[in-house]
């Protein structure tokens, strides 16, 4: 469907996916059968309903722990696929740094979880949105703007499209749809 | 008889001024959505759900079926002027349509898309209104035992079909999967790793989920790339070209049939009918030293293979409760929040509403068509706005969706996991369809397992005697035994085999007779 992993390994080997090497198999089929595991683990201890006398084969836990199962087994074949390949001995692979921008990963981040959890729901709506858009676009500019010697006009501009966007989204959604916003 | 008299007054009930006003209005979203690369048809759709909550059911999934539609041909504009397809469904657009754009046929390459797109979704819309009555009434004889095959099929082939890697498609499913059971489940309302949490009660909302997967792990994947791509300018007609479809008829008919079955596939994507067409087209193509340089034959069969994809997804959704694509689990899921619940019981209890997405869906198709012909240009004006000032719009966008499902602040933090899950995962070639497959069909595969081991009394042997059981059985362990691979040798090998015998035989016979 929609969509395209950001980071190629440079080195693959030909045929094979983005991000499937032996030793990401081995770390893959690791952190899978664990999961896959503690959901097992978790659905023997579940409530069996004994008390209420239900029909055994209707337990809560069976189905869940029939897809630990399923994890684990599967997270095994890529363990197996992983270690046959030379896994656990083999050179990891060089991401293509110059296609991921790091910093600006990071800064999306702090800037998306810093809105969601910090403003949203904690003042009105529209402000939040106007801050988040605002300080948003100005940060991940600031980098092109200060090259220019914009910085000002930047901020302006920001300031001005955070407001704009905020006011805009309040209004089709909350006046125009009747929709509720936090 | 019946279902022509029911689709004709399908299509009157919108000819008013306000349908064909949602028409355009979804559909022109959907293209701008659509344009811009990384956004998705999914979080267009999911967005807009959240938008037309308060709409009655056939104007909101009119306007969410335009944007589906709008969504899927938008995205060849980028796929041609920048060559960084709009959607995933537009990729195989991009070698073809980027050519000719560079040779300085953009506007004949976004003519053949839109006439593609028009022709493919049309072709999809006939088979929408025949087959989907046909399934659904064949549907209305699977019991517990046949809906748990059809819930595990679906990830199963989902997984295997999307991606490079048939393991992690599986293993992303199984996680699918394992999301939907969290919460109350269905038959004794217990709590299953909520962990005292009373939110997690309600489970994981779908659209919460879908926003994270397809909406914010995308913003994050558009800030995170360094790449910039030069726009290039059109300089010639963008009107459709028709002529050019009645050249290639062959093309439209066999892409749109393609197009149709792949879309008939569970949880597999617009993608593979426009990629699978692309490959038929090439295989029969008196051009083929043309594809990949700007062949007009290439680009009709990428674009009509892609767009009648839609109606074909749609079609499981409606009969059977299983979604095709991403984008039709939110369709499906809006459909649910308007009180329509798609599956068997569709063409008894709403008969009339399967005739009334016929008609949607044909208004989606002429909405298209009517910006394929006058608003070319203008709408170009979206892909040269920065990713710096639209991202942070979308995700502002995406917290307003994630939050209006169910006036919950919880939801938008499920949305941030998600996200943030699916950008790593999808980092590590993992790929999110199997996952929103899984999401949708958890819940089915709980009921009919624990009801169908109930009516059995605990015996498994119904699961695999009853017919379609034994069917659906046999496809999900063949096409998981087949990435075995000794078993992928041995097969081949006695497929040749048999082969070169049957040959063998043949001209034995020819030269006897």
């Amino acid at each position: 469907m929609d969509e395209r992993p950001l980071a190629a390994p440079t080195n693959a080997p030909h045929g094979e996916s983005i991000g499937t090497s032996p030793r990401d198999d081995v770390a893959g089929g690791l952190l899978w059968m664990l999961l896959g595991i503690v959901i097992l683990a978790a659905c023997w201890r579940m409530d069996r309903l004994e008390a209420q006398d239900i029909n055994p084969y209707t337990i809560p836990g069976l189905v869940p722990g029939l897809l630990g199962l399923g994890m684990i087994f599967f997270a095994a074949w890529m363990l197996a696929r992983g270690w046959r390949n030379g896994g656990f001995h083999a050179v990891p692979y060089i991401v293509d740094e110059r296609r991921v921008a790091y910093g600006r990963l990071a800064l999306a981040l702090a800037l998306c979880i810093g809105y969601a959890v910090g403003l949203l729901g904690r003042m009105p709506f529209w402000l939040a949105a106007s801050l988040f858009v605002s300080v948003s676009i100005f940060a991940l500019r600031f980098t092109e703007l200060r090259a220019k010697a914009q910085l000002v006009r930047g901020a302006v501009v920001a300031v001005a499209i955070g407001i704009g966007s905020g006011a805009l989204v309040t209004f089709v959604f909350e006046k125009l749809f009747l929709v509720r916003l936090p | 008889m019946q279902g022509i008299e029911m689709l004709g007054k399908a299509y009157l009930s919108f000819f008013n001024h306000w349908s064909v006003l949602f028409a355009l209005a979804g559909s022109l979203t959907g293209i701008l959505v659509g344009c811009l690369p990384g956004l998705s048809a999914t979080l267009c759709i999911a967005l807009l759900t959240t938008l037309t909550l308060k709409l009655p059911a056939n104007d909101a999934i009119l306007i969410l079926i335009s944007s589906y539609v709008g969504t899927l041909y938008g995205g060849s504009r980028s796929a041609i002027l920048l060559n960084i397809p709009g959607t995933a469904a537009n990729a195989a657009s991009c070698a073809d349509g980027h050519a000719l754009a560079l040779r300085g046929e953009a506007g004949r390459a976004i003519g053949i898309a839109t006439s593609g797109a028009f022709c493919g979704t049309l072709f999809g819309v006939l088979c929408l209104a025949a087959f989907t009555p046909l399934l659904a009434e064949v549907a209305l004889s699977f019991g517990a035992f046949e809906f748990f095959w059809l819930a595990l099929f679906g990830v199963v082939i989902s997984g295997s079909l999307v991606g490079d890697d048939p393991l992690k498609g599986w293993l992303v499913g199984l996680l699918g999967l394992f999301v939907a059971q969290i919460g109350q489940e269905g038959l004794y309302a217990f709590d299953r790793f909520t962990f005292g949490w009373s939110e997690l009660s309600g489970g994981i909302g779908l659209i919460p989920a879908l926003i994270g997967a397809f909406g914010f792990a995308e913003v994050l994947t558009n800030l995170a790339e360094r790449r910039e791509k030069q726009l290039v300018t059109l300089k010639d007609s963008t009107l459709p070209r028709f002529r050019e479809v009645a050249q290639y008829w062959r093309t439209v008919l066999r892409s749109g049939a393609i197009g149709v079955l792949t879309g008939l596939l569970p949880g597999v994507g617009e993608d593979s009918g426009a990629w699978m067409s692309y490959a038929a087209a090439k295989a029969t193509s008196k051009e083929r030293q043309q594809f990949g340089k700007g062949s007009i034959d290439g680009l009709m069969a990428a674009e009509t293979g892609d767009m009648s994809s839609i109606p074909g997804h749609i079609i499981p959704a409606l009969a059977l409760g299983i979604p095709g694509s991403a984008p039709s689990a939110v369709l499906m899921a809006a459909m649910i929040i308007h009180g329509i619940q798609p599956g068997p019981m569709l063409m008894i209890e709403h008969p009339q509403f399967v005739y009334d997405v016929v008609a949607m869906t044909s208004f989606a198709t002429i909405s298209i068509l009517i910006f394929g012909l006058f608003l070319v240009r203008p709408l170009l004006l979206v892909l040269r706005i920065k990713r710096a000032i639209l991202m942070p719009i979308i995700f502002l966008l995406a917290s307003v969706g994630a939050f209006a499902s169910a006036s919950r602040l919880f939801d938008v933090y499920v949305m941030l996991v998600v996200g943030i899950g699916a950008f790593f995962l999808r980092q590590r070639g993992y790929q999110m369809a199997p996952f929103v497959l899984g999401l949708v069909l958890g819940h089915l595969l709980d009921k009919s397992l624990r009801r169908g081991l109930v009516l059995s009394d605990g015996s498994i042997s119904p699961f695999f005697t009853r017919p379609i059981c034994t069917a659906f059985a046999l496809v999900t362990l063949c096409t998981m035994l087949m990435y075995i691979p000794s078993v992928n040798v041995a097969v081949r090998r006695w497929m040749a085999t048999g082969t070169q015998s049957v040959r063998s035989f043949l001209r034995i016979r020819d030269k006897q007779a």
